[in-house]
């Protein structure tokens, strides 16, 4: 079963870690590494990325078809910055040293450096994200949710929705399977409209099976009195250790050093061409 | 709220979440693919009242921005709402209160009210807000700017169309839908 992504039960010390905790890392991190462009830093949070996701022991077959889709996606987007603003390392970092003359399309040092520099963000980002979704219970996340004042009703909607997830991917792919055997054609041979009429074939009984597990879910919900109370109580809530607060010192000290960093380099560049 | 549409959110949010990796549809004389997420926000304006809608949509986003990749193409974190094309995210978050807005007046079971109401709400609204936040962040004038999202029109009015026909054949086979 390879579904995209969704919680996988093992004991490393991030699953052990709260919901929250992850939530609060990766949210500090993200912002800081998409605003500094100081390749020395980028670097070090990426290998620092890198080796927290070999210790969550996430399994290639798990993540495969997703980090294929980012990958595909990201050099799209590589290539679309690149061919609207080929210019813009030139702009940014003052200076032009040509690898290939090509009028408007000319490739300079400057406009690779900058292109690497956000292919590097990507490499930063996407595991600490992959690692808060495989290693975070969904039950366990809406408690966070609801620690950090989110209402109770809102932080459980957002607990179901992740985890059924790898529900609708699998529901997805069982209708596309199955009207894909009663005939209709969904690839690249067939026409647009029979092509929109396929992926309508495939809505319709996924919107379905998703409106009949709501009725029973919220049913199920009633006659065990969600929702009657101010507040709840939480079974898989737990405490923030001192490995969550390690960890949270560990991010605050990260933000630190990308914000000092900011000050010497004069700028959120550090400009090797200076 | 009460409980059912709670359970409709979290798994219409999932349905959301899911649509992104969908295989998106190459056409040849489309220049882009038809990615199927935005079509997920006009199905969940569709089948939700406005409010719990545009929570739902709130709640994508604000999971998006906590870097989770739940975007089409596996994107997420906070600096996809300050990039270029960070406007159309916006537009989807207006895109319930708007269709409510346009159809308030209008026979509410119609298909043409759905058709109208989405394509100013859930398609013109989501381009106009992109193609000015593309402006404002980059060099792009505004007129370039919506010129160069029209590209997307076509696509988007087939999802359009794929969502009021999917939902008016539920709203016909499950009337329960129509009491929001």
């Amino acid at each position: 079963m390879n579904s995209l992504f969704g919680y996988d039960p093992k004991d490393t010390w991030l699953h052990r870690l709260t919901g929250a905790t992850k939530m609060l890392a990766f949210l500090g991190i993200s912002v800081i590494v998409m605003a500094s462009y100081d390749t020395r830093f980028v670097c070090a949070v990426m290998l620092a990325s890198i080796i927290l996701f070999a210790q969550a022991k996430i399994r290639w077959h798990q993540i495969s078809l997703v980090v294929k889709i980012i990958t595909i996606f990201a050099v799209v987007n590589l290539l679309l910055v690149f061919v609207f603003s080929p210019q813009y390392g030139v702009g940014l970092y003052g200076s032009k040293h040509v690898l290939l003359n090509a009028g408007y399309f000319t490739i300079t040092q400057e406009q690779l450096f900058y292109e690497l520099n956000l292919a590097l963000k990507y490499i930063v980002t996407v595991p600490l994200a992959l690692i808060f979704l495989i290693t975070t219970n969904p039950s366990e996340f809406a408690a966070s949710l609801n620690k950090l004042h989110v209402s109770y009703r809102i932080s459980y909607s957002v607990a179901l929705a992740l985890r059924y997830i790898p529900d609708v991917q699998a529901n997805f792919r069982q209708i596309s399977l199955a009207q894909q055997a009663r005939g209709y054609e969904l690839s690249r041979k067939a026409k647009l409209f029979q092509r929109l009429k396929g992926m309508g074939q495939i809505l319709m009984p996924l919107i379905f099976t998703s409106l009949d597990r709501i009725d029973q879910i919220s049913q199920a919900m009633e006659l065990r009195r969600f929702g009657t109370g101010k507040r709840r109580t939480w079974y898989m809530d737990q405490p923030l250790r001192t490995p969550d607060w390690l960890v949270l010192v560990g991010v605050v000290v990260i933000i630190l050093v990308g914000l000092v960093l900011f000050k010497v380099n004069g700028g959120r560049f550090y400009n090797p061409f200076r | 709220m009460q409980t059912k549409t709670l359970t409709r959110m979290g798994l219409l949010l999932a349905v959301l979440i899911g649509l992104a990796f969908a295989p998106p549809i190459t056409i040849g004389f489309l220049g882009v693919p038809i990615v199927l997420q935005n079509m997920g926000v006009m199905l969940v304006a569709l089948l939700l009242p406005t409010r719990p809608a545009t929570i739902t949509i709130g709640l994508l986003l604000a999971l998006a921005a906590l870097g989770l990749p739940v975007l089409t193409g596996g994107r997420g974190g906070i600096a996809v709402f300050m990039g270029p094309t960070a406007g159309f995210m916006y537009g989807w978050l207006l895109t319930p209160l708007a269709y409510a807005g346009i159809t308030h007046y209008l026979k509410q079971d119609s298909w043409v009210t759905k058709a109208l109401g989405m394509t100013l709400g859930g398609v013109l609204l989501t381009e106009l807000l992109g193609a000015a936040w593309l402006a404002a962040t980059t060099n792009m004038t505004f007129v370039s700017a919506l010129l160069s999202v029209l590209i997307y029109i076509p696509g988007d009015l087939l999802k359009m169309a794929l969502s009021v026909l999917v939902v008016q054949q539920l709203t016909a086979v499950m009337p329960a839908l129509n009491s929001k």
